[in-house]
Formats: C-alpha cells, sequence, structure tokens
C-alpha cells in the first residue's frame, strides 16, 4: 500500500485531493496542514490533521516517515515557498520517497500566461507584479535539481482548475454576475460561460466587450509613463505636501516658497497653479458595460490547455468530461449559497 | 469612584489576545490583575505585548481569592470545569460562547451560578451591536409589521484559527460551523422571537464538525406564524447578512460590529429603501467596541446585582436549540458528481 503525504492539504487542490484518494480507500492517506483556519472542508471528515512547520526541519522529517509518495502544495510566504520546499525535499531524500509530485503554476511562464505556455518546452518568463511566479519557477529549479540528484519528481503547472470548489470558476463567476466578457472566434471561455449563465441567473444575453475596446480599455489603464512636470505636479500635491509638513525643516521650506510665491500677485499665483496642475480633470462617465479586465484578458490569448501531455508521459486518465465538471461545480456552488432552498430570493438580496 | 473590578482573564488564545484583553485595558471599570493559561509563554508575550504585568498563572484556582470575575475563554469543552471552578468560589463568570460543549454541561454551570447567587454571563456579543439594538426595539414595537419570513447567512473560506486548533475537533467544539459562527445569530433569534415550534438541520459532517449546513426555523404556536433559514459554511464566501420579509416589506442587516442602522424595502415601493438610524445619543460611545460594551455590562451586572444582557439562561436556550437541531440532521448532499453521466470512458 501507498503511504501518500498531501503538504499543504486545506488548499482547493490538496482538499480535493485528499478528498478523492479517501473516496478511492487504496492508499494511506496522510493530509499535512499548516493551521486549523482553513482545514474545515477536511475536518468534517474526522479525520487526523497533524499541523506541520515546513519551516522545522525536524517536524517535516518526523511527518514524513514512512511515506512512499510526497504531494505539495504548500502555499505561504516566500520564505515558506523557497526554504520549506527545501526542507521537504530534504526529508523526501531521507526517507527514499518514491515520488515527489510538486504543484507549480502556470504563472512561472507570465501572466496571463502566453499562447506558448502549453507546451512542455516553453521559456518560463514570470512577470506577475507580486512575484509569486518567480518564487513558483525557482521551486521548479530545486525540484528539478532533486530530481537530478536522484529524488524521481513530477512537476505540475496547472492553469485555470475546474470543478467544485474552483476559485477560479467562482471569480468567472463574480465577473459574469458584474459584466461583460469578451466572445469572438479567437477568445476562450465561452463554454465557461455558457455553463455559468444559468447559476448566475442572467436571463439576459451576456453583455460582450469587443477585443478592439478591451484592447484600448487595456492601453488606457496602463501604468502611465512619468514626465518631469507629473513628478513635480505629484511633489506639490496636497497630500505630499501634508507628508512633508511632518519635518520642520520641509515645513519651513514650504512657507517661505509659498510666501514668495504670494508676494508676486494673485494673477502670477493662478499662472503658476494652472501650468503645474492644468486645468481640473473633467469626470467621464461609463456607459459601456461594466468588466473584469483581468479575466477578460486572459480570454483574448486564445490559449487552450490540455492534459494530454499528462496522459501520455504519466498515465493520467482523467475522470470526467469538461462539461461534466461544469455541472459539479454549479451543483456545488448552488448548494453552498442556499440557491435551491425555499428562502433563496430573500437570501440573494445580499448580492 | 467604585474600586475597579478585579478580572483574571483565562486562556489566553486568539479571542482573548484579539478582543477580550483589549476590551478590558480600554475599560475604566476594570483591572486585568490574572491571566490563567497553562502556556505560560503565550501569557508573557501578550502581558508585554500589552505592557502590562498581571499575574500569570496555570490555573484559575491559584487566583480565586484575588479576583472578582473572570472571562473563560477557552476551548467550548473546558468551559465548565473552569466555570464550576469559579462560581462555587464566588467568581462571576463571562464565558465565551457558546457556554458549553453540551446542553448538561451547560445545565451544569447554570445551577452553579444560581446555588452560589454568582452572575454567569455568554459572550454573545453581537447582542451589543447598535444595529441589533435597534433591531430588537423595533420588531418588538412592530415597527415593520409582521415577520413572515428571515433568512441569515455568513461563509468565509476558512478563517478563525484558535491557537489550540480545537476548532477541529467536534468533541471540543460541541459542532461545527453551526456553533463556531452560526450560534451568534441563534442566539438572537431566540432573543428576538422565542423558541421555535419546528426545527431541522442539513450538513456535511461525515465524523467530524460540519463545515456547512442550512437550519430552518417553523414558528407556528405565535400571534403571527413566520419560518427562516440560516446557511453557514467554512468552505465558500457568503456576503453575511439577515433580511427579514415582513407583511410591509423587507429589513436588510448588515451584520458586521459597526452597524449602526437597517434597511427597509417597502413592498409598496420597490424603487425607495428607508435607512433607520436611531436618533439622539447613542446607546455606546462611539467607537467603544462591542467586548467593551459586553464587559462592561458583565461588571454592571455583578456591582449592581442585575442579570447581564445575556444571561446563563439564554445561553443555555442556545445549547438546547444547537443539540436538537444536531439532533434531526441530515446529510448535504456533497457528492456533486454522483450525478454526472458523462464520465470519460477509461
Amino acid at each position: 500500500m501507498r503511504r501518500i503525504a498531501i503538504v499543504g492539504a486545506s488548499g482547493f487542490v490538496g482538499s480535493t485531493l485528499v478528498e478523492r484518494l479517501l473516496a478511492q480507500g487504496q492508499d494511506e492517506v496522510l493530509p499535512l496542514i499548516h493551521s486549523s483556519g482553513n482545514a474545515m472542508r477536511l475536518a468534517r471528515l474526522g479525520i487526523d490533521l497533524p499541523a506541520v512547520d515546513l519551516l522545522a526541519q525536524d517536524e517535516i522529517d518526523a511527518a514524513l516517515q514512512g511515506c512512499t509518495h510526497v504531494v505539495n502544495c504548500a502555499l505561504g510566504s516566500a520564505d515558506v515557498i523557497v526554504k520549506g520546499l527545501q526542507n521537504l525535499l530534504s526529508a523526501c531524500r531521507k526517507h527514499k520517497v518514491k515520488r515527489f509530485i510538486h504543484l507549480s503554476s502556470v504563472l512561472v511562464y507570465g501572466d496571463p500566461p502566453p499562447p506558448d505556455s502549453v507546451h512542455e518546452d516553453a521559456q518560463p518568463f514570470p512577470n506577475d507584479p507580486y512575484g509569486y511566479g518567480r518564487l513558483k519557477l525557482q521551486q521548479d529549479r530545486m525540484v528539478q535539481q532533486a530530481c537530478r540528484a536522484g529524488l524521481p519528481s513530477v512537476i505540475l503547472c496547472p492553469p485555470n482548475i475546474s470543478g467544485s470548489y474552483s476559485p477560479f470558476l467562482v471569480r468567472v463567476l463574480d465577473a459574469l454576475r458584474a459584466g461583460a466578457f469578451t466572445d469572438d472566434e479567437e477568445t476562450t471561455w465561452r463554454d465557461v460561460i455558457e455553463g455559468l449563465a444559468p447559476v448566475a441567473e442572467r436571463t439576459d444575453p451576456v453583455p460582450v466587450i469587443t477585443r478592439e475596446e478591451l484592447l484600448s480599455l487595456r492601453t488606457a489603464h496602463s501604468t502611465p509613463s512619468v514626465s518631469v512636470m507629473q513628478s513635480l505636479k505629484h511633489l506639490v500635491s496636497r497630500d505630499v505636501r501634508l507628508a512633508l509638513r511632518q519635518d520642520p525643516l520641509w515645513a519651513k521650506v514650504e512657507q517661505v516658497l509659498g510666501q514668495s510665491v504670494t508676494r508676486l500677485g494673485k494673477a502670477v499665483e493662478e499662472r503658476l497653479r494652472l501650468s503645474i496642475a492644468g486645468p481640473p480633470p473633467v469626470p467621464k462617465v461609463n456607459r459601456g458595460p461594466q468588466y473584469n479586465m483581468h479575466v477578460c484578458l486572459q480570454q483574448l490569448r486564445g490559449v487552450r490547455h490540455a492534459c494530454d501531455l499528462a496522459k501520455h508521459e504519466l498515465g493520467y486518465k482523467p475522470l470526467y468530461t469538461f462539461a461534466a465538471s461544469m455541472r459539479a461545480f454549479c451543483a456545488w456552488y448552488r448548494s453552498q449559497h442556499g440557491m435551491d432552498t425555499s428562502s433563496w430570493n430573500l437570501l440573494k438580496q445580499l448580492y | 469612584m467604585p474600586k475597579p473590578f478585579r478580572l483574571a482573564l483565562v486562556g489566553a488564545g486568539m479571542v482573548t489576545q484579539s478582543s477580550h484583553l483589549p476590551a478590558a485595558l480600554a475599560s475604566d471599570k476594570v483591572q486585568v490583575v490574572a491571566l490563567v493559561e497553562p502556556m505560560r509563554q503565550r501569557a508573557e508575550e501578550l502581558a508585554r505585548w500589552y505592557g502590562i504585568a498581571p499575574v500569570i498563572v496555570p490555573q484559575v484556582q491559584d487566583v480565586l481569592g484575588a479576583i472578582d470575575g473572570a472571562v473563560i475563554a477557552t476551548p467550548n469543552d473546558t468551559h465548565m470545569r473552569i466555570a464550576l471552578t469559579c462560581l462555587q468560589a464566588g467568581v462571576a463568570t463571562l464565558i465565551e460562547k457558546p457556554l458549553a460543549s453540551t446542553y448538561a454541561e451547560g445545565a451544569a454551570i447554570v445551577r452553579a451560578g444560581q446555588a452560589s447567587g454568582t452572575v454567569v454571563a455568554v459572550g454573545y456579543m453581537v447582542r451589543f451591536r447598535e444595529n441589533i439594538l435597534l433591531l430588537d426595539d423595533l420588531l418588538k414595537a412592530g415597527y415593520f409589521g409582521m415577520v413572515r419570513r428571515f433568512a441569515h447567512q455568513a461563509g468565509t473560506i476558512g478563517g478563525w484559527t484558535p491557537m489550540s486548533s480545537y476548532n477541529l475537533s467536534r468533541k471540543a467544539t460541541g459542532g461545527g460551523v453551526l456553533v463556531v459562527t452560526g450560534t451568534h445569530f441563534l442566539d438572537c433569534m431566540l432573543h428576538f422571537w422565542g423558541y421555535p415550534d419546528d426545527v431541522a438541520l442539513a450538513d456535511d459532517a461525515q465524523g467530524g464538525p460540519e463545515a456547512n449546513c442550512v437550519a430552518t426555523f417553523r414558528y407556528t404556536s405565535t400571534a403571527t406564524p413566520c419560518e427562516g433559514v440560516a446557511l453557514y459554511s467554512k468552505t465558500t464566501e457568503l456576503p453575511r447578512g439577515l433580511i427579514i420579509e415582513t407583511d410591509r416589506g423587507i429589513v436588510q442587516v448588515a451584520d458586521t460590529d459597526e452597524a449602526d442602522h437597517l434597511v427597509f424595502r417597502p413592498h409598496t415601493h420597490a424603487q425607495v429603501e428607508h435607512v433607520v438610524r436611531r436618533r439622539g445619543t447613542p446607546p455606546y460611545p462611539q467607537g467603544m467596541s462591542v467586548f467593551q460594551r459586553q464587559l462592561d455590562d458583565f461588571v454592571d451586572a455583578c456591582q449592581q446585582g442585575r442579570s447581564p444582557m445575556v444571561d446563563g439562561r439564554q445561553g443555555l436556550m442556545s445549547l438546547r436549540l444547537l443539540e436538537e437541531l444536531y439532533t434531526r440532521r441530515k446529510a448535504l448532499n456533497t457528492d456533486w458528481y454522483s450525478q454526472m453521466p458523462a464520465k470519460v470512458a477509461s
């Protein structure tokens, strides 16, 4: 019998895996969690949920005693991601684990991941602003190194994951309730949106924002380049001045500058103000459909991930079709939100 | 000025750290004289963090002669043992909700309080929210009309992480999300409308504490029959709040400590909503936390010889309801794929 440790068992993937393995009943399953806060999905099963600190080498060494397989789904701070994985790999080598499965992220290829991220030979290019992709790439390299040193390992880079509890589908559903999606021959997710529309209780057709509109809005929303004049404007803005006034020296400088400008007369003072700040902004009302930029931009990539490689290389056999997975998500969502109770018409007023 | 009420905080975990100790330090009615915590280092860190120097002891017996009251904020299944020790020594107790992990334990606490003539208060601090106090007044006055239905829900993906992890043990908590999250509303419901005539529960527990549940309630023997539902989750974000449907309209009650108003939407004018707020002096000073209101009420009750806002008897009623719900529980369907015909052929 295999003894499988799932590290980071309380997360979405970890919990799903534990539930699935327990249901199959073929393996000894050891779910390891970091803290109790997120673990109720598993706690409801009445199973032991040992807490392990990945930064404590002795704890993880002890926890993996007798394990033949280890799946790493752990998240955490940068320290946990890097140092924690180092400790975990060390414990796996020590216990001669037969297979180490590491959950990486498609974000190692960029955010949003480019079209070539569907191929094994794509070049990683983590560019997300939070640095998560870079940390995951660093992890991948650590696992590859451990693999070369003799620890049989698999790295999985799942894209958006469907099925019950899927945070990705919840995000798309929220965006669907709020507004528009793109929809043309090139875009993806048409089947996702069609699958979710009944749960979003949208009786009207989903508003469409065209590819061109979205791209022009993205350009408008992108970070502008900063000119010397804009920097000057920022420096003389009220917030910055208020902050600088905390320093007595700056407060004095500002006072002297203010007095000098006042001495030049009202007309000059006003011209100076206009030349720096410009005319007051004219607010524009957006009459178009609302949209979630991040979600919609992912549609434009035209990327269709497939699990063919996992089938060929790892012998992966999908249990359900995509459509079945979408139906499972909808059934789960309806149940969790009380949509099938007689009080749904009251509850939905909270949304 | 009366002598400060000498208070012991029993348990130096999350709720003491985040709520009870800050409330005690903000109150001019109490003096924190003792921290009772078997893990001394944790209590020392807490004292250092807040810059106080109470006595730190491992068990409440060690300070019984030096305190007037104790806040018991320990795992639910330890409440009875600690409360009985306090009450038998004439020390008043403010016990974190729920009163105990079983009805029998709760009843023992109430009996001990009655026998010693000592105050037993239960930490249902939601009752001290301004919008709940206002709702209570207006429901009693029939301001919104006759209640027909109500629905309450709250859901988070995970959340409260007690240091002892007792939340993962059904035995230690007495239940799951219904106890941890839902019991505040159950207490309010009992206070507003009394004990229901019929209840039902569906939850997803399979040997452990439930992570999701739907409870339903019927009031049939009252002058104005009504029914309600309560939905709680530890796996899904649900917008928190209470909705009450009356014969005149819909009342929306925000579920936050800061909420000070209600929203009323009359049936006759769907495009209108009234913000209902108390005029004049608010019942509590602005910025005072609900935990401080609760603590001050507890101290006043002890010093004035009256019942606290939520006394042991009311806490016991909540336990009775919890146990009845669990007795009648049915399983929620959690096999989301079971009715999926489109299995992939192997």
